[in-house]
């Protein structure tokens, strides 16, 4: 009998959850004055960004208790967080793009929050690379912390770069300034990418740890491998 | 000119299927991957 694990029930509920925003987003909720039916991208370009920042910050929380505890199953987390929010980052970039383009009458422009995003993108990205490149699994797992740390100074500029620096980008926007059903619809979404995610980091914890066993089990003797 | 962005629906479109395709193909990955057997180095 296959043993419960919890992601699963998180995945089912995710889901469930992520069909029904869908729905409210492309169907009921309403569209906006100017932007018209173009405002739905938002509810997926903007849970998108949120969700990307949150595992970032994630995978620097894992990495820093890596470091001051030496734990391995950190050093999974790590590489869990980090994919996942390559993939979400990747899907932020493409989504504000095609935003972008109806609105701004450009896929792309070189602006502090849109650089910004594309530089912590990169960066993670190396993460990953490098370690794909160490095969030390010590040697990689304290090199991919002190990184992501060091990548994780990107994190908060991505989220301020429209608050400190003069950008294309529009601000944050708050509750008090969009339609409630505009809100809860966006609030639905985000609540759907997160669960999303906790799932996704859950089920490649699990990848990396298959490895992380497998990389230092001890080999097998001769008689069971003949 | 008048300021309303119309007929640009193909955008959003594309924006969702991106996005389902993405998440798919990423969930997709994760369950073949987790099913595998790890590499055994020789």
């Amino acid at each position: 009998m296959k043993s419960f694990k919890w992601e699963n029930a998180v995945g089912v509920f995710a889901l469930l959850l992520f069909a029904v925003a869908q729905y409210m987003a492309l169907f009921t909720a309403p569209a906006e004055r100017h932007m018209s039916e173009v405002v739905r991208i938002l509810f997926v370009h903007v849970p998108a960004a949120w969700i990307a920042l949150v595992t970032f910050t994630l995978a620097f929380i894992g990495a820093t208790g890596f470091l001051i505890t030496g734990r391995r199953g950190l050093d999974w987390f790590v590489e869990a967080s980090t994919e996942v929010g390559v993939v979400m980052t990747t899907l932020l970039i493409t989504l504000g793009s095609l935003f972008a383009k109806p609105t701004w009458n450009v896929w792309w422009v070189w602006e502090p929050r849109l650089t910004s995003t594309a530089t912590m993108l990169l960066s993670f990205v190396g993460i990953l690379v490098l370690r794909s490149t160490v095969r030390d699994a010590d040697r990689r797992a304290v090199f991919s912390a002190a990184a992501t740390i060091l990548s994780f100074v990107n994190v908060p500029i991505v989220y301020f770069s429209v608050r400190w620096w003069v950008t294309v980008h529009q601000i944050q926007s708050s509750p008090a300034t969009v339609d409630p059903d505009m809100v809860f619809v966006l609030r639905a979404n985000a609540f759907a990418f997160l669960f999303i995610a906790i799932w996704m980091i859950a089920k490649r914890w699990r990848i990396a740890k298959m490895r992380g066993l497998a990389e230092t089990a001890p080999p097998l003797p001769p008689e069971v491998t003949a | 000119m008048n300021g309303i962005i119309e007929g640009q629906t193909i955008f959003v479109v594309a924006a969702y299927v991106v996005t389902w395709l993405t998440l798919g193909g990423y969930a997709a990955s994760l369950l073949i991957r987790g099913n595998k057997r790890p590499p055994e180095d020789s």
